[in-house]
């Protein structure tokens, strides 16, 4: 393998595990509030590209406000499936009723997206065309962008969680729900914002990803398991493990897919296995 | 015999003298190939019943299946093992895989099992479908032949060509699956596992082996996972790389939880419920993922003990009416 061709996987699989953070930090973040695993996460990163989609191509809007938009609006709906079904599920400690619920929210979710965006893939028009060369291997402007305000948000939340008031009381209730209501915190305004947040997150990859993939209603479901892997291998709850382990997933999936093609669709899988047995917090979660 | 389990024996043979007389009345083999994918997911539900009893959420159930499936379908295919032969070995090597896969990961309780577990289901599929011969890689194995006759002196031989003598033996393996995991789960294993379930500190300090009564639940119910698969993949004549995914897995879940664990029925009522539903969807095909995503979570939020425990809230609810209407009566209030 050639310097060029090595730095270009590395490069690529780095951008790809960008936007594989935003998507783990709001699945970190509804695990260790909530305690739950949320599956349909991967359907709100769906609604976040069909919502810059359609802004762009019917509305004629500019990309960012686009963007923005569209993290907002799947937000505000983050907001209310907390509301309605979240937060009567977390009563129960049932982990079996709370996947049940969550699978049949993904189903219609994900099918009301097909009834209402039809199921076939569509493309959008490159916002930034054009290529740079950096150190030997050629990056597209557009995905250098899109690192770029992934990086943006993950220092936005940094800032959120640990050094604002709402942030630290997030975290009160990450760790003891009981004590932190004890100390004034109110925890279901903790839990909506919670939900927000990670809408918001998941909504911000899928804008990010919609000009550089095809955008159709089950794309939702390859993100998932990614967005899984990486809370595992970066440690439940952690910031920083969830940024390790998007970087990790990118690099090892670019060059398993170069060296091995398909087979490498198992890396992620394998990744989880070897992470929960070996240890079972995470390579940065902190120890039980 | 007591007296109280007569009405039951009773009732278990009129159940099954039911379902032997439906070729009878079904003759049409479209309506009887649904009929025996509905007794197929029932049975995955109740083998998956068993390690739920454990208090384990394993979503590589379906993964056994394939393993089955796939080895059973192989060995017929490519080296001319008889059906019988052939799912012998499907569900030995299942059962050996599920021990291996139970080991290294029963150690791991609630979401850490249910995240390893489906891991492992995902691997069990990718691999297979990556594997050219014998598994047919991508494409998957076709045209199965029909299960082998089986040739019993002085009788006349029993055939497998026809979709009634297909659903007998479906049927019969339904009646051996279902019978040996009702006893086991009203025997001593099943209340252990059951203590498992609750507490399983506790049930360690009282000396039980808790691994060991885990392990053996997962090996249990994953071997008949298998042998549910083999029926599968030859009633429909072919075995897919996409026919046991993690959504299977998540829908086995759901037919044990919508029917109720709390008994045997429960996964049962719960199989036939969303299995009817399902085919009942199939002319509004584009509705069906809402119809019946609304469908599960309607009864999750509003059922928490299934639709089995519905019913029997109700049917207590009124037994306790008329308890109170009696007592009313008694005391001389109408």
């Amino acid at each position: 393998m050639t310097y060029e061709a090595f730095l270009q996987t590395l490069v690529y699989g780095l951008q790809t595990g960008v936007t594989y953070i935003l998507v783990a930090l709001g699945f970190t973040l509804i695990f260790s509030i909530l305690g739950i695993i949320n599956l349909a996460h991967g359907e709100l990163y769906m609604l976040g590209a069909f919502g810059v989609y359609y802004l762009v191509t019917m509305l004629h809007l500019n990309y960012f406000a686009a963007l923005i938009l569209s993290m907002f609006m799947v937000g505000l709906f983050g907001v209310i499936l907390e509301r309605v079904f979240f937060r009567p599920l977390r009563r129960g400690s049932d982990i079996v009723a709370a996947i049940i619920v969550i699978t049949g929210l993904m189903m219609v979710i994900q099918g009301g997206a097909q009834i209402i965006f039809g199921t076939e893939s569509r493309g959008m028009q490159d916002i930034m065309p054009g290529t740079f060369t950096l150190l030997g291997a050629r990056i597209s402007n557009f995905r250098a962008f899109g690192a770029l305000i992934s990086i943006f948000l993950v220092i936005g939340l940094c800032i959120f969680v640990y050094r604002t008031k709402p942030g630290k009381a997030m975290q009160a209730v990450a760790q003891n729900r009981e004590a932190a209501i004890l100390q004034g915190v109110e925890a279901n305004r903790i839990y909506a914002l919670g939900f927000g947040l990670s809408a918001v997150l998941a909504a911000a990859a899928g804008g990010l990803m919609a000009p550089v993939f095809f955008v159709d209603p089950n794309m939702g479901g390859s993100v998932l398991f990614k967005g899984l892997c990486i809370v595992i291998v970066g440690g439940i709850g952690s910031i920083p493990g969830a940024v390790l382990g998007g970087l990790i997933l990118g690099v090892v999936e670019s060059f398993g897919l170069r060296f091995l093609g398909y087979a490498s669709a198992t890396f992620p899988f394998l990744l989880i296995i070897f992470i929960l047995l070996v240890k079972r917090t995470g390579l940065l979660g902190k120890s039980e | 015999m007591k007296a109280e389990s007569i009405p039951r024996y009773v009732l278990s043979c009129a159940m099954i003298a039911g379902f032997i007389a439906i070729p009878f009345v079904i003759s049409n083999p479209y309506y009887l190939g649904i009929i025996i994918v509905i007794i197929i997911n029932a049975l995955l539900a109740v083998s998956i019943w068993i390690i739920l009893q454990t208090g384990q959420v394993s979503l590589c159930h379906v993964g056994f299946s394939a393993i089955g499936g796939y080895t059973a379908a192989a060995l017929v295919m490519s080296f001319d093992f008889s059906f019988w032969m052939g799912t012998a070995v499907g569900i030995i090597a299942a059962g050996f895989a599920s021990l291996l896969i139970g080991l290294i990961t029963l150690r791991l309780k609630s979401h850490y099992f249910f995240i390893v577990t489906a891991s492992f289901g995902e691997i069990i599929r990718i691999v297979f479908s990556m594997i050219d011969y014998p598994f047919g890689g991508l494409v998957g194995i076709l045209n199965l032949p029909p299960p082998d006759p089986i040739a019993i002196p002085g009788l006349p031989a029993i055939v497998f060509s026809s979709s009634s003598s297909f659903y007998y033996l479906t049927l019969a393996v339904a009646i051996l699956i279902i019978t040996i995991i009702y006893r086991l789960s009203n025997s001593h294993i099943g209340h252990v596992f059951r203590a498992i379930a609750q507490n399983d500190l506790r049930a360690e300090h009282l000396g039980i082996n808790i691994m060991g009564y885990k392990v053996m639940a997962f090996v249990i119910g994953s071997m008949f996972a298998s042998l549910t698969g083999i029926i599968y993949c030859f009633n429909a004549g072919c075995m897919l790389p996409t026919t046991f995914g993690f959504w299977q897995g998540i829908y086995c879940l759901i037919f044990v939880s919508v029917g109720g664990g709390a008994h045997i029925a429960g996964p049962i009522i719960g199989a036939v419920f969303f299995s009817l539903l399902s085919q009942l969807l199939k002319p509004v095909q584009m509705f069906e993922p809402v119809i019946y995503g609304l469908a599960l979570i309607f009864v999750m939020m509003f059922f928490r003990e299934g639709l089995l425990g519905g019913i029997l809230g109700i049917w207590c609810f009124l037994k306790g009416k008329l308890f109170i209407r009696q007592l009313d009566a008694s005391n001389g209030i109408t």
